[in-house]
């Protein structure tokens, strides 16, 4: 009777679910950390985890490398983080400093180097980070042919002068450096009785080959695109322009885990300032990690907020090399197919090199179908609401009709009708993207074409605006900035908003507000719209592209060292009277 | 919060805007054509022809089985005082608001022109809708007639027969064009007269009316020989104020137009100047705009007038070769005598006949006076019928076709 009473009660009352996996992630296990500063504080971590959980490895990621990492720096202070005469004693720092022997990825190779008498060292470096020729070659070298070369050596100098065959190597006895080399795929010798490490350059990590660009295609012109290694992207660059002038300053960002950032600039061209600003707002990131220059251009760029891309984002060294030679900065990140240029105006981002590879007519020719798709991707839809639901007499009547007719059957009003076929569009977009390589083609064309057709017939949508909405979305692809193109995809619904609720006048409102934004947005210093907001030299390359041999002064408002390209004629064997107009005669 | 008082402020800004006029077309009747008829007790007849755009668009995307039975057109008729009012009226009868928004031509007919048109062109004119871009026609018979009979072929819209015949008035200068706003400018004006373009339809079919032998065009709309139920757009009416007081027929029509200096290109037939029965047909051009002088100093106003025709050869059935000097020049002079006398023709009808100046003399006489008080005392249009008009015609002809000579029929 009474198990009876108690089985109903079960039934009846919550009873809460069984506790089976044994593991809980523990809100506030490191939360205390912090405060409790200096000296027990490992200590007591590791009770805490102890107590609150089973697997300490199934820990909260974040919290406890920074807690360790932050530990071994300690016990390195501890032993001054400098290398010991004592091999062993080294070998232990290093085990304590890479957690040795859970961390797999650290090897550590004990040998003899075969010099007379042998000498007891150790290679550490990291499996997968090197290249094995390489150090196969280091350890044959050292083991075999030390003993030839002489007798009387075992220290690291002598080492480093006689037997290294490495391009790179150099001596350290900070363990804190040497930890930094390592890491990036270097090797570190240390040596019985030597008070430094040599570490010698070993880097040998998989990565892509240079490939063609991907997001910036072009006819003409170089078909090489930038990879995920930084040193081969410097040297894409400077296999380009090459030039003693060509600087490159290496710095560094991320507090928990760095990236190197390489800055290029001409150092006989770039503003001084302006290396000194790219260079200051790089240096004042305080941030865990930043690992790709979409990261990094949202930590320098001037105005967060505004919809405008205001740093020019490519992966076509040739463009770097044209923007370094105009006078710009470019700013590379290891582990980024992308440079960053800046400062940039909306021109630039409209351009793609091919417009100077090409003879200036086609260039012109190309310049000013983007300038209209530019218009037509940002306020087609917009200006077709805003006639048809307020300014119908602005039509003629033929095409009025032809409107009205294939709506008839349309349940829906031109807004809805438009905002279902562009988000329609937008989908056929994204997924395209994203379904995986092989159907992402086919789904991205039998999508549209299916949805345009089958809208159509199923009287969801007018022909016209199946027509509107494709042309639209052809426009903002030829829009060569990826980023610029999102900026006019996201204005463009501003103005279908204002066009439908307020016609032309709503439409006017949206492009005075606009324009005021983006006129008054700054890209490190330099006004957004120039050369014609404010009005500058313009050199004839911004909206109509004059021939090559008349644009003889860089764009003035990036104020080089130097504002002209051509002193003189630049065609030498033309004489100069008869052309090159104003410039011509000015000389 | 800064952010969110600006956006209040400019939202409660932006909806207190008078803009919410969004209308959707498949809300709206579209008016292409309005007529104006004579009706009971001083009203008037208004007549609209409402696109049905369904039809005219097509059946779209497979759909819509049947449609092919339903009229592109609507034209329903109603008696009003006004016109706008009558198309307030006929929302009682429609599902749709009617809009005269894409309304492109008025057609009037001559009864009620006859009358005067002050009434209703003053409504129309104050209305925001109207377009002042509409073409003004003037039907012979009832104006809702011609609406109903008229059926472009070619066009799918009249909307677009209109606008296109306005535009065919360049290859023949037989008829005139007008817009609704220089039409109602011309019925206030005291410089230039008002014409509007004759309408009508053949109900004569091939059968020749009285006019004159050899002269092209010499006919009103309706009476050219043609199949019977097509609409013409011939001749002209000629008004003086508002109110219509007689006709041209296309042949003078070209005259006309040759004086005021809008005819771009007419076909013109001359008896031959030896030979009995044969006929000369020639090309005329305008070289330049007609130079008028008016004097004003006398009692009688003195208009002296210059035109400039290059005429080109068309045909020579009379196997005669004009392309020789000797020929030609005689050939320029028998057209330029033809042309003048055409001319003073009309001239001389509009100062007896209408004593309406509809070729704009008036513009030129306007120089004369300094300010516009002088120019309304001196009445010009109770003077221009007494005027003394000189025409001289310059013929030059500069091309004779592809024929550079006419070897002599044997």
């Amino acid at each position: 009777m009474k198990n009876l009473f108690k089985q109903v009660k079960q039934i009846l009352t919550y009873q809460g679910t069984p506790f089976r996996e044994g593991f809980i992630l523990e809100e506030n296990a490191f939360d205390n950390r912090e405060a409790a500063a200096s000296g027990k504080e490992s200590q007591s971590q590791g009770k805490d985890g102890k107590e609150k959980s089973a697997e300490p490895g199934r820990r909260r990621a974040r919290p406890l490398r920074k807690a360790r990492s932050e530990g071994s720096r300690e016990t390195g202070d501890a032993d001054t983080g400098k290398v010991s005469t004592i091999l062993d004693r080294n070998r232990e720092t290093i085990e304590k400093l890479y957690g040795l022997p859970v961390n797999k990825d650290i090897i550590v190779r004990d040998f003899t180097i075969g010099t007379d008498p042998p000498v007891k060292s150790f290679l550490v470096y990291i499996d997968g980070m090197i290249s094995r020729t390489d150090l196969n070659f280091l350890l044959q070298n050292l083991m075999l042919e030390a003993g030839e070369i002489s007798r009387h050596i075992a220290s690291a100098p002598s080492i480093l002068h006689r037997l290294l065959p490495g391009s790179q190597a150099r001596m350290l006895d900070s363990f804190e450096k040497i930890v930094e080399f390592v890491n990036y795929g270097d090797t570190a010798l240390f040596i019985q009785g030597s008070p430094q490490a040599l570490v010698i350059e070993t880097k040998g990590w998989e990565h892509r080959p240079v490939e063609r660009p991907n997001s910036e295609q072009t006819i003409y012109g170089p078909q090489e695109a930038f990879i995920e290694n930084l040193r081969a992207n410097t040297a894409l660059v400077r296999k380009i322009i090459r030039s003693e002038k060509l600087y490159t300053e290496m710095l560094s960002v991320g507090k928990r885990y760095y990236s190197d950032v390489a800055v290029m600039y001409m150092s006989d061209l770039a503003n001084p300032e302006l290396v000194k600003e790219v260079k200051r707002r790089i240096s004042s990131i305080n941030v865990d990690y930043v690992t790709d220059t979409g990261m990094l251009e949202q930590f320098i760029e001037d105005s967060p907020y505004n919809l405008n891309p205001q740093t020019h984002y490519t992966e076509r060294p040739d463009r770097v090399a044209a923007f370094l030679a105009e006078g710009k900065v470019a700013i590379l990140l290891s582990g980024s197919p992308f440079a960053l240029v800046v400062p940039t105006t909306m021109y630039a981002q409209l351009h793609t090199g091919e417009e100077t590879y090409l003879r200036w007519q086609y260039g012109t020719f190309l310049r000013y179908i983007r300038t209209i798709s530019f218009y037509l991707a940002l306020l087609l839809p917009g200006l077709y609401l805003a006639a048809v639901l307020y300014h119908q007499e602005m039509l003629p009547t033929d095409l009025l009709l032809a409107i009205a007719g294939n709506r008839e059957r349309v349940p829906f009003p031109t807004v809805v009708e438009i905002l279902l076929m562009e988000f329609s569009f937008e989908l056929v977009r994204e997924a395209g993207l994203r379904i995986p390589g092989i159907i992402g083609s086919t789904i991205g064309i039998v999508g549209a074409l299916l949805l345009g057709q089958a809208a159509v017939q199923a009287n969801l949508a007018s022909p016209v605006v199946i027509i509107l909405v494709a042309v639209t979305g052809l426009a903002s692809f030829s829009i060569p900035s990826y980023s610029l193109a999102f900026a006019v995809r996201t204005y463009r619904f501003f103005y279908i908003i204002m066009g439908s609720i307020l016609g032309f006048y709503g439409i006017t409102i949206v492009l005075f507000i606009q324009i005021i934004f983006t006129t008054s947005l700054k890209s490190f210093g330099v006004p957004y719209l120039s050369p014609t907001g404010p009005r500058t030299y313009a050199g004839g390359d911004v909206v109509s592209r004059l021939p090559i041999f008349m644009q003889r002064r860089r764009p003035d408002y990036i104020n080089p060292q130097d504002n002209t390209r051509a002193p003189g004629n630049p065609r030498g064997w033309v004489r100069d009277k008869g052309e090159g107009g104003g410039d011509g005669k000015q000389q | 919060m800064k952010a969110v008082k600006i956006l209040s402020v400019l939202i409660i800004i932006l909806s207190l805007q008078g803009c919410w006029g969004s209308r959707e077309t498949d809300e709206m009747a579209y008016v292409l054509a309005m007529g104006l008829d004579k009706g009971p007790d001083g009203n008037i007849t208004v007549t609209f022809q409402i696109a049905n755009p369904k039809v005219i668009a097509g059946p779209p995307g497979g759909g819509g089985g049947g449609a092919g039975r339903e009229k592109p057109l609507i034209t329903v008729s109603t008696i009003a005082p006004l016109p706008i009012a009558a198309f307030n009226i006929m929302n009682v009868e429609r599902s749709r608001q009617i809009s005269l928004l894409h309304t492109n031509a008025f057609i009037i007919s001559e009864d009620l022109a006859r009358e005067g048109l002050a009434p209703y062109l003053n409504p129309l004119n104050r209305f925001r809708e109207t377009r002042g871009t509409a073409f003004v026609y003037i039907s012979r018979g009832k104006a809702s007639d011609f609406m109903e009979k008229n059926r472009p072929e070619l066009e799918a819209t009249p909307a677009k027969q209109y606008e296109l015949i306005s535009r065919s008035f360049r290859l023949h200068a037989l008829t005139s064009v007008v817009q609704f706003h220089k039409f109602y400018a011309g019925t206030k004006s005291r410089d230039r007269q008002p014409v509007a373009p004759l309408v009508d339809i053949n109900n004569k079919g091939l059968e020749r009316g009285a006019s004159t032998p050899g002269a092209l065009g010499d006919y009103l709309a309706g009476d050219m020989p043609s199949n019977k139920g097509e609409s013409q757009f011939l001749g002209t009416a000629v008004f003086r104020m508002d109110k219509m007081v007689g006709t041209l027929t296309g042949n003078e029509t070209r005259y006309l137009n040759m004086l005021t200096g809008e005819m771009h290109f007419s076909f013109l037939v001359l008896p031959h100047h030896l030979k009995e029965n044969s006929v000369v047909g020639v090309s005329l051009l305008q070289a330049r705009k007609p130079v008028i002088k008016v004097s004003t100093e006398g009692e009688r106003p003195i208009i002296n007038i210059e035109l400039f025709v290059e005429p080109a050869l068309v045909g020579t059935p009379s196997g005669t070769s004009y392309e020789n000097n000797v020929h030609m020049g005689v050939i320029e002079k028998e057209i330029s005598r033809a042309l003048s006398e055409g001319c003073r023709q009309v001239v001389a009808r509009s100062q007896e006949e209408f004593r309406s100046d509809i070729f704009g003399f008036g513009r030129y006489a306007r120089k004369n006076f300094l300010t516009v008080q002088q120019w309304r005392g001196y009445d010009w249009l109770g003077k221009y019928p007494g005027a003394e008009v000189e025409i001289k015609v310059n013929v030059r002809i500069r091309r004779t076709g592809l024929m550079l000579k006419t070897a002599p029929n044997v």
